[in-house]
C-alpha cells in the first residue's frame, strides 16, 4: 500500500504559465498580442526563442501519442547552469520597467534533445490585474506585478503572488508558504 | 480453452479441404503427398497424418482443455500446451485474479487478493502486517495505531538545501520513497532520489531516479511484489514536460532506462499510478490537444506490463471534457477509480469520479461535484471508492471533504466533512484497509500547521478521536501513507524544523 503526495496548495514545484505559452510555440495569436502580466512572453521579449520555433506540427493522434522507445542520453555535455536574462526585478518598485508594465519571472526549457541550458530570468510585461487565485491565462486579464501565473497551485491557470525566501513560512503570510517554481530563484506563495 | 491452434489448423486443413472460392486468396496450398501408408505420412504432435485413399491426410490435434483460465496451444514437437492465463507470482499458491474480476469470483481464474505478498492468501492468517492475509477484503482486521513516541527521522540528505518528497510505498521490508533535493553544487541545481529506510527511518538504500544531468521532478511509486516503478514529469527534452517511468528492485538498483511515456506538444502533469494486480497503470493530465483548438487539458493513461513494455498507446480517457487535471486512481473489485478535478473559467473547479475496465475504457462517471476543489484522492474501500479533497480560493480552506462512489459512479456516501475546525487545512493522504480509510492531513488548529490523522469506517463516520502526529512550532505539511510488512503506517512529510524545508519520517505502530 502507498501514499502519494498530493498536490494542491503546497505542490513542490509549479510550473509557470509564462513556460507554457514561450516554451510551446504554437500559441494562439490572442495570447500573444494580449501580453498581459505574466502571460506569454513570445514576441517582445527579445531573443528568448530558438530556431525551429517549438513544437508545432507536433501533435499527435485523438487516441494518444506512441510509447516512445527508451530515452537515448543524447550525450550532452554536463549542461552548465541556467543562463539567467535579469531585465528588471520581479519584487522591485516596478520603476525598472514602463508604466503600465510589471516585472515577470520567465523560464524557457530545453528545445530538441534538451542539451541547451535553461534560460531563466525575469522580464517587462503589459501588467495585468489578477491577486492571488485569480484566473489567468489565455483569454483572461493578467496577473498583477507581484504576481505570476502559474499551472500546479489550483485547477487551471492561477496567479499567485512571487516570493523568493523559500525558507521563512512567514513570508507569505495567511497560511500561506512559499514554494518552488520552475523558474529557479523564483517560487510563488500557496 | 482460450485457442493459439485455429491459424494453423487453417493451413493445414486447406489442402484436404477440397476447393477454395476463386476470390479467396488463401495461402498456396503444398502438393499432396501420394502414400499407400500411413507411417509414410509423418506428421508431428499437432497434426497426426494418415494413408487415405492414396493420399496423406493430417488432422489437428485438439488441444482445448476445456479450462476457460488456460489459454491453448499445440508445439509440433511436444504437443499440447495449456499455459495458465494467470500466473501465482508471490509463490503462495494462489494466482491473482484476471483483470476486471474480483478475486475468487467465476471466470476469475485466480483467488489471490494480494499477488505481490505470499502472506496474503484465500485461508491465510491475519497478522498485523498490512496485508488482507485471510483475503476477506479487510487488511489487518481490528487493528487499532497509535503514534511512534519516537523521534521523526530527517530522510532528506544532510547537505541538501531543501527537499520534497513524492511518494511513499510499503516493501517487505521497511518503506521506499521519492525525494528531490536541493544541492547548490551540482549543475542542475535539483537532484531527485529514490531512497529505501528501514522501519525506524534508517537509511537503506539511496539511489538516482534518473542521470545525473537530467534535472527531473519527483513522482508515485508502484509495487508490483517484484519491482517498483515510479513516473514523473519532466522537461529534458522538446521544450516541454512530457512523462516518464523508471523501474527498480526493491533494493533499489534501476532496471533499465528511463522510458518516455508521451510525446505530444505541450505540457503533460500530474502523473498518477497503481499497480492493478496484473499491470502497471498511469494516468496523467495532458495538453496535447489544445493545438488542436481543445482548450485545457484532459486525462491520458498508458498500461505498462509488469516487465516495463508498453500494452497499447497512450488512451485518452476523459475524451468529453477539457480543463481537467489533478488525476487520483485506486483498484477496486472490479474497476479502477479516477477522480479528478474539472475547472471552467470563470465559474471554478469541480471535481468528477469516473471508473475504467482493465482496459481502461469508460465505465460510469459522476456528476461534477466540489466546488473551489484541490487535491483530489480516492482509496477503495469494501463500500466503494472514497474520494477525499480539500478546498483553496486566495489560499487553503479548512475542510478536509469526502465521499464514496460505487462502481457504476453512483453515490454511496455524499460529501461530508471529515475534518475541519482549523482556520487553514491543507494537504492530506489516507491509505484503505478495506473496511477503514486511515487519513493523515495536515491544519493550523495548533497555531502552526501540524500533522494530525483519524480512521474512518466505510461510510466515513470518524472511529475514535484525531490524534496529533507532529506538535512542534514549525510548519509541518504534505504528509504522505504507506504501510509495511511490520504493520506500521510509515508517515514521510515536509518540515521546517531545521529552518528549511526537509523531508522527515514518522510512523504510527499497529497494535
Amino acid at each position: 500500500m502507498s501514499g502519494q503526495v498530493r498536490s494542491g496548495a503546497w505542490a513542490c514545484t509549479l510550473l509557470t504559465f509564462a513556460v507554457l505559452a514561450f516554451g510551446c510555440g504554437g500559441q494562439s495569436a490572442r495570447e500573444e498580442d494580449d501580453g498581459t502580466g505574466g502571460r506569454s512572453l513570445r514576441g517582445g521579449s527579445g531573443g528568448f526563442g530558438w530556431a525551429g520555433g517549438g513544437l508545432g506540427g507536433r501533435a499527435s493522434d485523438a487516441t494518444g501519442g506512441r510509447l516512445s522507445s527508451d530515452f537515448v542520453d543524447p550525450g550532452c555535455p554536463e549542461p552548465p547552469a541556467p543562463e539567467r536574462v535579469l531585465e528588471c526585478d520581479p519584487l522591485g518598485d516596478g520603476t525598472d520597467c514602463p508604466l503600465g508594465f510589471g516585472c515577470y519571472p520567465f523560464v524557457t526549457h530545453p528545445p530538441g534533445d534538451g542539451c541547451e541550458p535553461r534560460i531563466i530570468g525575469a522580464v517587462c510585461r503589459s501588467a495585468g490585474s489578477g491577486t492571488q487565485g485569480s484566473v489567468c491565462g489565455s483569454g483572461t486579464d493578467g496577473c498583477a506585478p507581484g504576481y505570476m501565473c502559474v499551472v500546479g497551485l489550483q485547477p487551471g491557470r492561477r496567479c499567485a503572488k512571487i516570493c523568493t525566501d523559500f525558507d521563512d513560512t512567514e513570508a507569505c503570510g495567511g497560511g500561506l508558504i512559499c514554494g518552488e517554481t520552475d523558474v529557479e530563484g523564483y517560487g510563488v506563495c500557496g | 480453452m482460450r485457442s493459439l491452434v485455429a491459424p494453423l489448423l487453417a493451413w493445414l486443413c486447406v489442402p484436404a479441404c477440397g476447393s477454395r472460392s476463386p476470390l479467396d486468396p488463401g495461402t498456396e496450398q503444398p502438393p499432396p503427398i501420394e502414400c499407400e501408408l500411413d507411417t509414410e505420412c509423418g506428421g508431428d504432435a499437432c497434426s497426426k497424418g494418415r494413408c487415405q485413399d492414396g493420399f496423406c491426410e493430417f488432422t489437428p490435434v485438439a488441444c482445448d482443455d476445456r479450462d476457460s483460465c488456460t489459454e491453448d496451444a499445440c508445439n509440433p514437437s511436444s504437443g499440447c500446451v495449456h499455459r495458465p492465463l494467470t500466473v501465482d507470482n508471490d509463490g503462495d499458491g494462489h494466482a491473482a485474479p484476471l483483470p476486471g474480476y474480483a478475486p475468487g469470483e467465476p471466470g476469475a481464474c485466480g483467488d489471490d487478493c494480494d499477488d505481490t505478498a505470499a502472506a496474503a492468501r484465500p485461508g491465510g492468517t491475519e497478522l498485523c502486517d498490512g496485508r488482507d492475509n485471510d483475503c476477506n477484503g479487510v487488511v489487518d482486521d481490528g487493528a487499532v495505531y497509535r503514534s511512534s513516541k519516537t523521534a521523526p527521522v530527517r530522510v532528506s540528505s544532510a547537505n541538501a538545501e531543501r527537499a520534497g518528497h513524492g511518494g511513499l510505498i510499503g516493501l517487505e521490508s521497511g518503506f521506499a520513497l521519492t525525494l528531490r533535493e536541493r544541492n547548490p553544487n551540482v549543475a542542475t541545481e535539483w537532484e531527485t532520489f529514490l531512497k529505501g529506510i528501514d522501519e525506524d527511518g534508517a537509511l537503506r538504500f539511496d539511489s538516482r531516479v534518473s542521470m545525473p544531468n537530467v534535472p527531473i521532478d519527483f513522482g508515485p511509486l508502484a509495487w508490483s511484489g517484484r519491482e517498483l516503478v515510479t513516473v514523473w514529469e519532466d522537461d529534458r527534452t522538446s521544450g516541454g514536460y512530457e512523462i516518464w517511468f523508471a523501474r527498480f528492485t526493491p533494493d533499489g538498483a534501476k532496471l533499465g532506462p528511463d522510458v518516455r511515456v508521451t510525446d505530444s506538444a505541450h505540457f503533460s502533469l500530474n502523473p498518477s499510478l497503481l499497480y492493478n494486480r496484473n499491470e502497471f497503470v498511469m494516468v496523467w493530465d495532458d495538453r496535447r490537444d489544445e493545438l488542436r483548438g481543445m482548450e485545457g487539458s484532459r486525462l491520458y493513461g498508458q498500461r505498462i506490463s509488469p516487465e516495463g513494455d508498453a500494452i497499447g498507446g497512450n488512451v485518452l480517457l476523459t475524451p468529453d471534457e477539457q480543463g481537467v487535471e489533478y488525476p487520483s486512481l485506486a483498484i477496486g473489485a472490479h474497476r479502477i477509480g479516477a477522480v479528478y478535478t474539472q475547472f471552467v473559467a470563470p465559474a471554478g473547479s469541480t471535481l468528477r469520479f469516473r471508473s475504467y475496465d482493465a482496459e481502461l475504457r469508460p465505465i460510469a462517471a459522476s456528476e461534477s461535484f466540489g466546488s473551489d476543489v484541490v487535491d483530489p484522492s480516492v482509496d477503495a474501500l469494501e463500500t466503494g471508492f472514497a474520494v477525499l479533497w480539500e478546498n483553496y480560493t486566495d489560499g487553503p480552506g479548512n475542510v478536509l471533504w469526502g465521499a464514496v462512489f460505487d462502481e457504476q459512479a453512483n453515490t454511496v456516501v455524499a460529501p461530508v466533512a471529515l475534518a475541519s475546525g482549523a482556520s487553514r487545512l491543507g494537504s492530506h493522504s489516507a491509505i484503505s484497509l478495506g473496511d477503514r480509510l486511515l487519513v493523515v492531513w495536515s491544519d493550523d488548529s495548533s497555531g502552526n500547521y501540524d500533522l494530525y490523522w483519524q480512521t474512518f469506517d466505510s461510510r466515513l463516520e470518524p472511529i475514535g478521536e484525531r490524534a496529533a502526529i507532529t506538535a512542534n512550532p514549525s510548519e509541518t505539511i504534505r504528509p504522505s501513507l504507506a504501510v509495511s510488512a511490520s504493520g506500521s503506517v510509515g508517515v514521510s512529510y515536509e518540515d521546517f524544523a531545521d529552518g528549511s524545508k526537509q523531508v522527515y519520517f514518522t510512523r504510527l505502530l499497529c497494535e
